[in-house]
């Protein structure tokens, strides 16, 4: 055992957290971990998390205090904390609260906090920008244009700042959720969704109306972002990652509520309507114009008067539109997500300028409760093909990762898995274009990448379905926000790197719950021998974290008959 | 030098002679040769049973000289003045008399007492058996800084630094300085947190290198881990070995923590001496507030080297939700609290059995991951670690080890004689289990050039690790072979003279000078006077109606008159008085008691 006491984790001075999963106990102290601690990797039996600032902050927001994680690390580890260990927890933890945005009956924006805290943070120039000459002891007066600026500094030095100042109302909108949706059937927000807004929305209170919403894919989060809008009744700006996904909002919209279509407006391509509700997506809002360097469609942000911005995917959100963001502090701020990872690390960001976790519902708990399907998690390690290993060998890095992804192999592999599922809808999913044009030729199946237009994109998706196209070829537009609630298996043939919100979007396609058979599986395609083995171990990490397994395969491609190509078990499972 | 080498030293008889003396009557001779240092319960009986003048003096050995050698000169210089120099002379005697005190002298030399380094503790100890108290459990302590790693692995650590990076000495017959700073970067302990001990190194050649460097080399040296050839140090293969299999980690923590009581703390200065015979008495794991510079210094040093833990306390220690705490918690600058200090193994001699300290033993293996990292639990034996050092990267030193199998941990290996196979086998022996397939591939890929060329059998690679228990580590063997000891260059005195020696001449005094009070002229005065000068010892002058205990110090005198200068006895508080003939009428010499 990695510990010496009785307990399945041990805390390091640097606030990494071993977890052995051998453990008796390793899952009950799993479950605990991801309320506070980040998953950073699990090749084996160890299992590494860290505890940062925002996830200590995270937790805070979610109502877990020090003394909490502090008995949990400690029921858990089964032998005293290393004493560093202790006193920062206690320290990032503690300064949860400390600090408060509110706004005094005048209408003023007041920074509250200890006294000599607030002196020598006023000292510091990146803050003394945003602070106006004097204040009481215990507050300042903070400018109100700074007020996004001044939550993102001080997250930076360390101080996150509880946002009670409020917000403005917003145009009223006479707008309600609908009994029974469009087509006829019942229609009402499952427990968890109703929680989910209560705790977005925290009744009305000066510190509520900010934050983001943590939820598996398939698990409703559209349906999430339109109930937050019909309890605050209010002009609503809607952001999301693609024009399928536009198109989908505004469906859904006209589904479960009582708006009509010239309340909503699309705000993607050529279409530029600007609405009660309004549905943009980021590229366009980070569009420059050629010649002037200018963001021009930035200005959708002052069209109206917003009550409400839903960030869907807030994930991708982009650097500009956090930039405008911090201008909107006054604006209630809703994300929605299935992953809080960023890969470009800028998660403090959405933190203090969209808003601390609110909610999060473990994967695994949707599954049990057949809300999302029951998916099973499949690594398949495919031999190169023999004219590719000497090219692979002799390449760049960058290179090797495009000749191992592009592993000719693989197509075999794909066309054996469409076989094993007959009757299921399957998406077939990559990263590289030649790839997918050859997949798609070679399962005489169609093709769906940023190649095609819209509302090509949009017919296809419609007979995908409907049924009529059982198998459908994919690049990563379809990573994000597209619902094909029929999907059942996904077979990813390549992918971006390490990227595990990728990963975990692409899962999510096939996460809608079905109808009869509620199983889905996820195959991932993995060239043995080559970098995308450690890739794939990377890309596989929020899954693990969720509780999720990998069976690991090796595709036997030697087997002569086409009924004896089997998939060998080999020793590991990644778990 | 400790009680073990002298008993060694002075012969079975000189033993047989201490062992019958009544102080030592509740003990059996065998103790004498059997522990070193005898033991505290038998120290502290003798302690109770000392007569008042040989405690007071043993008292101001331990305090003003702990276990550094001093001449009897040196002692009364320093005594308390309102008490005759002979009481302190017989005391002396008696504890010489008695195996507490020794005296040594080389050829015709200087005769020199000092109190056995490892008796030295349990005589503090059983003088000043109060210690501190510990703060409360319940008091908010906190630190910004990680405990180090114990000196055994930061020892480890360096050495297998060194193996790496090459033993060679310069001209100089120093380390070259690339060597010394990969060394000293392997290090935790700094050197500002020894620098005290400048003086206590038993090479003085070490002085040249960083201190924190020169402590290790030194430590190697002492227990015969490291030894010289002309132009490199060397590694004595056998005491390594041995060292590597140490029973336990702590155990082998106790050792050097010995070691460096008894070389470090007794070899610097009686305030450090003291310092650390009063700090070894605290409980293990307990917080206590250090405000004694000594104190302080000594405690910085075994922070410094992994067993101590430094932390600090708000100042009211009673509330856990100080002022000052939720300040230090708001502030951008911490609140400075009150210094705190606790032992994070039990300290030597007092701390006890390591038993408890041990905690549950669990599984003794390293745990390898599919993508190389390798997990080194605490437990894990320093054999392994050792051959983690020579095949690994050390990616994270903590409670739980980290290294890594890379690229330059396999070529250093490959360099030190390894061969891939060799360095497959002794992972799977540490892990006890096959490598996870990627490890395995990854280090036969790394050292291809030399897997076909592998022997079946292990060369040159030390032994792997071995689970059985082995003899514990024998540092006293190291001691007596100490080079640092000067001690070790005396002969000691066996033979005590008697009390009546240090009054010599006393048949030929007129016996009514000891007898009772007595008028004398001034010059008879004066002569007794000189006489008590002679023996130290005190006279009984009667002024008035009242007698007056006196200590002359001297005599000071012009052509027709003279005084004496002295004490009160027995009143430390005294000033020194001056008394002219004419000041008393009646006087006596008194004499100790001789036994």
């Amino acid at each position: 055992m990695l510990n010496r006491g009785s307990g399945p984790i041990v805390v390091q001075a640097d606030l990494t957290v071993l977890l052995d999963d051998r453990h008796l106990h390793a899952a009950a102290a799993r479950e605990k971990l991801s309320q506070f601690a980040d998953l950073i990797k699990r090749p084996g039996d160890i299992h590494t998390y860290r505890i940062t600032p925002l996830s200590l902050w995270n937790a805070a927001a979610a109502g877990m205090a020090a003394e909490d994680i502090l008995g949990c690390l400690q029921c858990y580890s089964g032998c005293e904390l290393p004493l560093k260990a202790r006193s920062r927890i206690h320290m990032l933890a503690d300064r949860y609260g400390k600090l408060q945005l509110q706004c005094s009956p005048e209408g003023e924006l007041l920074l509250y906090g200890n006294e000599a805290l607030l002196q020598s943070l006023a000292e510091l120039p990146a803050i003394r920008l945003f602070v106006s000459e004097g204040g009481a002891e215990g507050q300042r007066t903070i400018r109100p244009e700074g007020r996004g600026l001044l939550k993102q500094e001080l997250v930076r030095l360390g101080y996150p700042v509880v946002d009670e100042a409020g917000y403005r109302r917003g145009e009223a909108l006479a707008v309600e959720l609908r009994n029974s949706s469009g087509t006829g059937n019942d229609f009402g927000l499952r427990d968890y969704q109703e929680q989910a807004v209560d705790m977005f929305y925290r009744a009305g209170r000066q510190d509520g109306g900010s934050g983001v919403l943590v939820l598996p894919c398939g698990a409703g989060k559209t349906v999430i972002g339109i109930a937050a809008l019909a309890r605050l009744a209010c002009d609503t700006l809607i952001l999301t990652s693609n024009v399928t996904s536009v198109k989908q909002w505004k469906q859904e919209l006209l589904d479960k509520t009582t708006l009509t279509e010239a309340e909503i407006g699309e705000y993607a391509a050529s279409s530029k309507q600007v609405r009660p509700v309004t549905i943009a997506t980021y590229q366009i809002l980070t569009h420059k114009r050629p010649r002037t360097d200018e963001y021009s469609h930035m200005k959708l942000f002052q069209e109206r008067n917003w009550g409400l911005i839903i960030y869907d995917e807030v994930h991708l959100l982009p650097a500009p539109v956090f930039r405008m963001t911090a201008d909107l502090q006054a604006t209630r701020r809703l994300g929605l997500t299935a992953t809080l990872i960023r890969e470009d690390g800028r998660e403090e960001d959405v933190f203090s300028l969209i808003g601390p976790k609110r909610f999060d519902m473990p994967w695994r708990m949707l599954e049990s409760r057949r809300w999302i399907a029951r998916v099973e998690c499949t690594e398949i390690r495919v031999p190169l093909a023999l004219d590719e290993g000497d090219a692979y060998a002799n390449a760049e890095p960058k290179a090797r990762a495009r000749i191992a992804g592009e592993n000719t192999e693989k197509l075999q592999t794909v066309k054996r898995l469409i076989e094993k599922h007959p009757g299921k809808q399957v998406l077939v999913i990559g990263q590289y274009l030649q790839q997918l044009h050859a997949a798609a030729c070679a399962l005489r199946a169609p093709l769906l990448t940023g190649e095609l237009p819209h509302h090509e994109r949009e017919k296809l998706y419609e007979l995908f379905k409907r049924g009529e196209v059982p198998v459908l070829v994919v690049s990563k537009v379809a990573n994000f926000a597209v619902d094909l609630p029929d999907a059942a298996v996904a077979i990813q043939i390549s992918g971006s790197y390490g990227s595990r919100q990728e990963e975990a979007q692409r899962i999510g396609r096939i996460l809608r719950p079905k109808r009869e058979d509620n199983r889905a599986w996820f195959y991932t395609l993995v060239s043995e021998g080559t970098s995308e083995v450690a890739y794939a171990r990377k890309r596989q990490l929020f899954m693990l974290e969720q509780g999720y397994r990998y069976d690991i395969c090796r595709w036997n491609s030697s087997a002569a008959a086409a009924e004896a190509a089997s998939l060998l078990h080999i020793r590991e499972t990644a778990q | 030098m400790n009680f073990a080498d002298l008993i060694g030293k002075l012969g079975h008889s000189r033993i047989e002679r201490y062992s019958a003396h009544p102080l030592w009557s509740h003990m059996d001779k065998e103790s004498w040769f059997q522990n070193s240092p005898l033991k505290l319960e038998a120290v502290r009986e003798s302690w109770s049973k000392l007569p008042s003048e040989a405690a007071r003096v043993l008292a101001m050995i331990v305090n003003r000289f702990g276990a550094a050698p001093f001449q009897e000169e040196g002692l009364l210089q320093g005594a308390d003045r309102s008490i005759a120099g002979s009481l302190h002379r017989l005391g002396l005697l008696y504890l010489v008399e008695a195996g507490i005190v020794f005296a040594v002298r080389r050829g015709w030399g200087e005769k020199l007492y000092f109190v056995p380094g490892d008796m030295f503790f349990h005589w503090h100890r059983s003088i000043y058996e109060r210690g501190a108290s510990p703060l409360p459990d319940n008091a908010d302590v906190w630190s910004e800084e990680a405990a180090r790693s114990p000196l055994s692995l930061q020892l480890l650590h360096m050495l297998a630094e060194l193996k790496r990076t090459g033993m060679k000495r310069t001209a100089k017959g120093l380390l070259a300085k690339r060597v010394i700073d990969k060394c000293a970067a392997q290090i935790e302990l700094q050197p500002s947190e020894a620098m005290f001990l400048k003086l206590a190194l038993s090479d003085p050649s070490y002085t040249a290198y960083p201190l924190h460097v020169g402590m290790m080399l030194d430590l190697a040296m002492k227990f015969q881990l490291l030894g010289t050839a002309p132009d490199s140090f060397l590694f004595h293969e056998d005491n390594w070995n041995l060292w590597l299999r140490a029973s336990s980690g702590l155990e082998q923590e106790q050792a050097l923590l010995r070691i460096v009581m008894e070389q470090y703390a007794l070899g610097s200065s009686t305030a450090i001496a003291t310092a650390a015979a009063a700090l070894s008495g605290l409980e293990f794991m307990k917080w206590y507030a250090i405000e004694d510079s000594a104190a302080r210094q000594w405690c910085q040093l075994m922070v410094g080297l992994g067993w101590m833990e430094r932390a600090e306390c708000a100042k009211d220690i009673e509330g856990m939700q100080s002022i000052e705490s939720i300040q230090r918690m708001q502030s951008t600058q911490s609140v400075k609290g009150v210094e705190v200090y606790r032992w994070l193994i039990p300290p030597w001699p007092y701390g006890g059995s390591t038993d408890a300290a041990e905690g549950t033993s669990g599984e003794a293996g390293i745990m390898i991951a599919t993508d190389g990292d390798i997990y080194v639990p605490p437990h894990v034996p320093a054999a392994v670690r050792w051959q983690l050092e020579m095949v690994a990267a050390r990616k994270q030193s903590d409670a739980v080890a980290v290294y890594r199998i890379n690229e330059q941990s396999l070529a250093k290996a490959l360099e030190l004689g390894y061969t891939g196979p060799q360095v497959v086998q002794l992972l799977e022996a540490a892990s006890g289990k096959p490598l996870p397939s990627p490890v395995y591939v990854g280090i036969s890929g790394m050292m291809e050039d030399q897997w076909d060329a592998a022997a079946t059998k292990l060369s040159s690679a030390p032994a792997l690790s071995e689970r059985e228990r082995s003899e514990p580590l024998d540092c006293s063997a190291a001691l007596f072979h100490a080079p640092g000891s000067f001690l070790a260059q005396y002969d000691p005195i066996v033979e005590v003279p008697a009390p009546q020696s240090l009054f010599s001449g006393l048949e030929a005094i007129p016996s009514a000078w000891l007898k009772g009070l007595r008028r004398y002229h001034p010059t008879t005065r004066r002569e007794l006077l000189e006489q008590a000068l002679r023996w130290r010892i005190s006279v009984t002058l009667k002024c008035g109606d009242s007698l007056m205990p006196f200590v002359p110090e001297r005599i000071e005198s012009d052509k027709e008159n003279w005084a004496v200068f002295g004490y009160e006895q027995g009143n430390e508080e005294a000033a020194l008085v001056r008394l002219t003939p004419d000041m008393w009428q009646e006087m006596m010499l008194q004499l100790p008691q001789l036994q």
